[in-house]
């Protein structure tokens, strides 16, 4: 492998490595958004799937319920 | 197609993680089930990054003696009391399909006995430490136990006094080993 390809996927390497890091230290409410999200982008694909979670209302739609 | 958000969560309840966690706590505080803790994939999030799922575990105490079978019946009654649809150990509780599991061992035991209180969504509840955690994914050992592991252990480093004292505890010491051997070389 050329040492530009291996640069580059160090690179890619690296900065998906500070993604998930970022993703990591998110409140655990935002992480359970990222997971609906992930559960209606897999469903796009497998139209069989019955199991999305519905979002949490954050506390002003949960007044007005 | 039809809207499958709008058609699978019609058991009375707009908001999700917030009703398993307020069912849980009123199980717990009717006695139907004793201690609970949040266990399993949820917890992974919890300690580390999102991951796909679709269960939310509960794991609880329960007095049954050992060998014998756990009744579900007084969970069972309370599900149909609330009009939630329920299978086998799981619920279906605002779309989400929840697993709510009595603990089958001493580690499972000890886990929800020593689980640490958290709020999630303004709602107080329980989850099993992250020492507890690697240790039930260890004992579990499926393929997707060690990707969690693996996963939990990209970001978070265990108490090791604590993590220690666990894996002797509960002969998990060679499995953690043979763990550490084969995903990191040594």
């Amino acid at each position: 492998m050329a040492d530009e390809q291996k640069q580059q996927l160090q690179w890619i390497y690296d900065s998906h490595k500070e993604y998930r890091r970022t993703l990591a230290h998110l409140p655990f409410e935002e992480k359970i958004k990222i997971l609906i999200q992930m559960q209606r982008d897999f469903a796009a694909f497998h139209p069989d799937t019955v199991c999305i979670w519905e979002e949490d209302a954050v506390e002003s739609d949960k007044k007005s319920i | 197609m039809p809207d499958k958000n709008s058609t699978m969560n019609q058991d009375g309840g707009l908001v999700s993680v917030t009703r398993v966690l307020q069912i849980a706590n009123e199980m717990e505080a009717m006695g139907i089930i004793g201690k609970y803790a949040i266990a399993g994939s949820i917890a992974v999030i919890y300690y580390s990054e999102p991951i796909e799922t679709h269960d939310f575990d509960i794991f609880y105490i329960h007095n049954t003696p050992p060998g014998q079978l756990v009744l579900l019946s007084p969970l069972y009654d309370f599900f149909r009391m609330k009009g939630l649809q329920a299978s086998g150990y799981t619920v279906q509780i605002g779309g989400i399909p929840v697993q709510i599991v009595p603990a089958i061992d001493a580690l499972d035991t000890e886990a929800i006995e020593q689980s640490i209180e958290i709020e999630i969504y303004q709602v107080k509840t329980r989850i099993v430490s992250l020492e507890h955690l690697i240790a039930m994914k260890l004992s579990a050992g499926r393929p997707k136990d060690f990707a969690h592991l693996t996963l939990l252990l990209d970001h978070v480093q265990p108490s090791q006094g604590v993590f220690q004292s666990i894996l002797k505890r509960f002969t998990l010491t060679d499995k953690w080993e043979d763990y550490r051997r084969k995903f990191y070389g040594g």
